[in-house]
């Protein structure tokens, strides 16, 4: 798996790619964790090379979403294959996280959120 | 070496010891076998509930004892395809994996949980049954996943 993180518009694009699995998890938790704790708390999963996830990459996203909203930001996801967009379907993860087809539109999402509290 | 050529083969994967560093050649293997068994539209279902399996196994079946062998076989039986995962470490029946929460709001879904959930919903049967050994504990989990050589691989999983 590869992480890499950019930022777009005062947001922070975290493009991931591979396979997120419980071996892989901890290393995507840890990065985006460091985002959020770092202060940039609107976050962007750009998962569009994400050939894989296990439940173990939905703790990721769940744990991430928590800490960014409990802070006042937000972690959405962007560009999700179908195998991958099936896992977070099944998990009741959709409506609890707002997916977008590509970044940009998960990036101009956050202009309507208004300033970070 | 099975016969890639023989459908009804039984192909078997040994871990000794089963290690999260593994699951990625769980999934290779997987993925490999489906395509020589004909099941290759089942794959993204089968490699899921499996890694979710053997994922279980490192972080909780072996708590105070060391990670003994484990064995991931698959065949194919008819247009069905069979997967036995057989371990040695503590015990643990799948039908006791608590309901998971998939409704809660952001603020009170717990996070975890969902990895049994996951595993039931990507097979079509599951089996389990763990016995006493002069070795230890034996314990087989049997996932039967119906019509894997009839599958599209852009079908539904």
């Amino acid at each position: 798996m590869q992480i890499s993180i950019s930022q777009q518009d005062h947001v922070t694009i975290v493009a991931v790619a591979g396979s997120i699995d419980a071996l892989t998890a901890d290393t995507l938790v840890t990065a985006l964790l460091d985002e959020v704790a770092a202060g940039r708390t609107r976050l962007v999963a750009h998962f569009g090379a994400v050939e894989y996830t296990s439940s173990a990459g939905l703790r990721v996203l769940l744990s991430t979403l928590k800490e960014a909203r409990q802070r006042g930001g937000d972690l959405r996801i962007a560009d999700i294959r179908p195998n991958v967009r099936q896992v977070l379907e099944l998990s009741g993860f959709t409506s609890i996280l707002k997916c977008f087809a590509d970044v940009d539109s998960a990036v101009a999402s956050f202009a309507n959120m208004g300033g970070n509290k | 070496m099975a016969d890639p050529f023989d459908a009804d083969a039984e192909r078997v994967l040994e871990l000794s010891p089963l290690t999260l560093d593994r699951l990625g050649d769980i999934r290779q293997f997987l993925r490999v076998t489906l395509a020589e068994l004909g099941c290759a539209g089942a794959t993204d279902a089968i490699v899921l509930a499996v890694d979710e399996v053997c994922a279980n196994l490192v972080e909780h079946a072996t708590d105070g004892i060391s990670p003994g062998p484990t064995r991931v076989s698959v065949r194919r039986s008819g247009i069905d395809a069979i997967i036995v995962v057989e371990d040695r470490g503590h015990p643990f029946d799948p039908a006791d994996a608590p309901a998971p929460d998939l409704v809660s709001d952001w603020i009170d879904r717990p996070i975890g949980g969902l990895g049994w959930f996951l595993v039931k919903q990507m097979v079509d049967e599951l089996s389990y049954d763990s016995v006493s050994t002069a070795q230890g504990m034996l314990n087989r989990l049997t996932l039967i996943k119906r019509g894997a050589a009839s599958a599209s691989p852009s079908g539904p999983v």
